[in-house]
């Protein structure tokens, strides 16, 4: 077993684990989801599941902490209501402390364990040019499965005590499967403890309509997974390992078949973690909305990952943008460049943070970073732009609103979208580089004329499949646009409707997936950040 | 009943007519991708191996079960022209023993061989349930092993629905001339180590042996030489079992059994797997075997085993180029 994708997950582990919830006690169900996740995370990591045990535990010790230092600051203050002041600015000192080291274990394991040898490789590198020999740190241990999911999850709880959005936790166990959950181990959703904690811990019993909802949802997400994201892989790959041999078209073609596959992968694997959390009565918060559709960069982060874009916002972005030197730099700049570019160097900074931080959270290498800074120069460009877009659109009598107009802009958004995605996969910044040379230097459609498109890996069924599928994915995405809910409505029909489209949506799998002889097994790809 | 009972019964029921319709489904479209035609009937799920099910009926003598060493070493014709028996080498590259052991039982639907040899490599290749599971539900609904059959009928429905005519020209023998040279200075050095067979292969292997048995087959272990492959903790370990099981053993590595082979020149791969030159003299020598021990028939006087002739005209042809 190593993802939700394998068979002994779909038809052994996720059975097993739904049967042994359903008749256990109702006070007993959060110790079956506790122990299917230990086993879940001892399956795809081994001993390694010691280290999210560790971030439990240290998370779970520094909110208590913090939580007894609240207590006695309440009672200081009933005490001496005059010193209020000084007893709480005492008490959140004392709070930061504990904050930044649970802060600092967590962070720490995570650096140490996967971007370790990235740092000390790029120190060597920086020191050799100085004529100095420092020898690089790899670590052989190896990376816990989800480790970047949970350690921001563990993060965001200990600033959410901390800021008293929510309280410190005095039951390990409900931490522990906070932080732990099967459905979502492997690629999340990042989850705030606010908002699954107390419905993991519930143990609400099985009922029909979440049966049916969370495996309609499960199969749509295998389908665009193994349908289209694995059988993309077949031309992906070779032309991302061997771009020399590609002309510009071709690269072309593979960013942009990159970007949906990479699509339809993580979304596909979200909608399996959410239908498995909807058995259990647990309600995941969404990852994507709709991200092709998006009329700015900074939109389709909006859209797209979610849950890790409202994390950097809410520790990262806020935090950096209300600091100190930071509001004095908003102030300085306000007064020498006026109330709309002032402001906007100044949250600069913090943007960069956000982007650099966003750009290695996906993984230790200078293409992550690259891939960061880009959508940091993009977003700040498309901040930069606006008001002189803006007047020229007055100026020419053009209606922003328009339906050209936005098709206009969503255009333009996936292609900074592709070309992101084309650097993101590549498996170095210098191949990235390389591969947008030729895709712009040599773009000729010589491959698509003479048909050798055809022969790369994907033949002709192949791409007639993936664009049906895309087309279901695309007609899904405009009715949500809409407001509607297409999933949600089959799920308020009569049993024949209902069952219809659950068993012709399996049978499509088993016909239309990219599985058995002849294709490799795709694992899901944001694992592995 | 209650209200609560009769919802469970509804729900019950509910997820029985489910289960059934995809059953149905399922089987019905297994009929469909399964690859028609004779004696095809299950199918081309690797030319190599599978070319087996092409043969006529009850007119192969002997089978040969297991990956590239298998193929690279055994050739039917050879032992056709030396000896008269029918055989073939249902052998595909990395082969595991649930797929060696579908192969078996599949080509014995129309075969009825007198002797079935196991080549002993892939009996360590290393497999896990969930690969051996999948394998039973390909077995059982076969549209999960030929769902991409579905391109066939792409952009009409007519190839679905077409016999699939195929077979191996050399009856699942791999030719190959190529000489690369291998190190046999540390090839089956002493040891009493024995290499445990991992227990989901024994119990497959065992489960072979007894269904060859049942079918009338006389099951025989053999090992082909490599210096790659094999040594003697794993020969120590076939060698246990074969005790246990009761099936006869012959390792071409060593002992009285063992070949002369010129790793010099016998091998195409670095002693990994045997060129045509090895596969000459292990053919000569396990023909030999086989059709003295086993009193395998001779058919070249035969008219119904014409084929072989053209076969092995072919084969002669291709051996001189």
């Amino acid at each position: 077993m190593n993802s939700y994708f394998s068979l002994l997950f779909a038809f052994v582990f996720l059975p097993l684990s739904i049967l042994a919830y359903g008749i256990a006690p109702k006070k007993a169900r959060w110790a079956v989801l506790l122990g299917a996740s230990y086993l879940f995370f001892w399956f795809l990591s081994g001993a390694l599941v010691a280290f999210v045990a560790a971030s439990t535990v240290s998370v779970y010790l520094c909110g208590l902490g913090m939580a007894r230092m609240m207590a006695k600051r309440d009672e200081l203050v009933k005490e001496a209501p005059k010193e209020k002041r000084r007893i709480k600015k005492e008490c959140k000192r004392r709070m930061r402390l504990v904050l930044a080291a649970g802060v600092a274990v967590n962070i720490g394991m995570l650096v140490a364990l996967k971007y370790l040898g990235f740092f000390s490789g790029a120190f060597s590198s920086l020191l050799a040019l100085a004529g100095i020999s420092v020898p690089t740190i790899v670590t052989s241990i190896g990376v816990p499965i989800g480790i970047s999911f949970y350690t921001l999850m563990a993060v965001s709880y200990l600033v959410d005590v901390y800021r008293e959005t929510v309280q410190a936790d005095r039951n390990i166990a409900r931490i522990a499967l906070f932080l732990s959950f099967f459905p979502q181990i492997m690629e999340g959703p990042i989850c705030r403890y606010g908002q699954t904690a107390q419905s993991l811990f519930a143990g609400e019993p099985l009922k029909r309509e979440n049966l049916y909802a969370g495996s309609l949802r499960i199969l749509y997400g295998v389908a665009k997974k193994v349908v289209v994201a694995d059988r993309l892989n077949a031309f992906i790959k070779p032309v991302f390992d061997n771009y020399a041999s590609y002309d510009g078209g071709v690269i072309a073609l593979a960013a942009v078949l990159y970007t949906f596959q990479l699509y339809c992968d993580f979304s596909g694997t979200m909608d399996v973690a959410i239908g498995i959390a909807r058995i259990f009565n647990v309600e995941l918060p969404e990852n994507f909305r709709q991200p092709f559709f998006s009329r700015t960069a900074s939109e389709f982060w909006k859209r797209w990952h979610i849950t890790l874009g409202t994390w950097f916002k809410d520790y990262v972005y806020y935090p950096v943008s209300l600091s100190k030197p930071c509001k004095a730099l908003t102030s300085s700049a306000r007064k020498k460049l006026g109330n709309r570019y002032g402001p906007l160097l100044a949250s600069s900074v913090a943007l960069l943070a956000v982007w650099v931080g966003n750009g290695l959270w996906h993984g230790a290498g200078s293409q992550y970073l690259f891939f960061g800074l880009y959508y940091f120069v993009m977003i700040m460009a498309g901040g930069l732009i606006e008001p002189v877009s803006q007047s020229w659109a007055a100026k020419l009598g053009i209606d922003r609103n328009c339906a050209a107009y936005r098709a206009f802009q969503i255009a333009r958004t996936l292609v900074v979208i592709f070309v992101g995605e084309l650097f993101f996969r590549a498996n170095d910044l210098q191949a990235g580089l390389s591969m947008f040379s030729i895709m712009v230097g040599n773009f000729t459609l010589d491959s698509f004329l003479q048909g050798r498109i055809f022969s790369m890996g994907l033949d002709l069924p192949d791409f007639a499949i993936v664009v049906v599928s895309l087309l279901g994915v695309l007609a899904m995405g405009l009715a949500k646009e809409r407001g509607k809910d297409p999933l949600g409505s089959i799920c308020s029909r009569s049993a024949l409707p209902r069952w219809s489209v659950w068993v012709a949506l399996a049978l499509f799998i088993v016909v239309f997936g990219a599985y058995g002889r002849g294709y490799t097994p795709v694992d899901p790809m944001y694992a592995q950040f | 009943m209650t209200a609560l009972s009769k919802e469970r019964l509804r729900a019950a029921a509910c997820a029985a007519a489910v289960a059934a319709a995809m059953a149905v489904l399922l089987v019905a479209l297994s009929t469909l991708f399964l690859p028609k035609g004779g004696q095809q009937a299950y199918g081309t799920m690797s030319v190599e191996g599978g070319g087996v099910l092409g043969e006529p009926d009850e007119t192969v003598d002997v089978l040969f079960i297991g990956d590239s060493e298998t193929y690279s070493a055994f050739s039917p014709l050879q032992m056709w022209a030396d000896h008269g028996f029918t055989s073939y080498v249902c052998a595909t590259g990395g082969q595991r023993l649930p797929y060696g052991n579908m192969l078996l039982h599949r080509a014995t639907e129309a075969q009825k061989p007198k002797v079935v040899v196991i080549e002993t490599n892939t009996i360590y290749a290393p497999f896990s349930a969930e690969e051996a599971a999948m394998r039973a539900a390909q077995d059982a609904l076969p549209v999960i092993e030929f769902h991409n059959r579905w391109k066939e009928a792409f952009p009409g429905p007519k190839n679905l629905k077409a016999p699939e005519a195929w077979s191996t020209e050399f009856k699942g023998y791999y030719l190959n001339k190529d000489v690369k040279a291998g190190d046999a200075s540390r090839h089956m050095e002493k040891s009493d180590r024995v290499e445990e067979i991992p227990a989901l292969n024994r119990q497959y292997l065992q489960s072979m042996v007894d269904y060859c048995k049942q079918i009338g087959a006389k099951p025989i272990l053999v090992s082909t030489p490599s210096t790659v492959n094999w040594n003697a903790a794993r020969h120590n370990g076939i060698q246990q079992f074969a005790k246990e099981a009761g099936v006869e053993y012959i390792d071409l590595n060593t002992g009285q059994s063992k070949i002369d082979i010129d790793w010099n020149a016998d091998t195409r791969d670095g002693g990994d797997h045997l060129n045509h030159s090895g596969a000459t003299k292990v053919s000569a020598w396990i023909g030999k075997r086989l059709a003295e021990t086993y009193k395998l028939p001779d058919h070249r006087s035969d008219k119904n085993y014409s084929s072989w002739h053209d076969a092995l005209a072919l084969y002669q042809e291709r051996i001189k180029e």
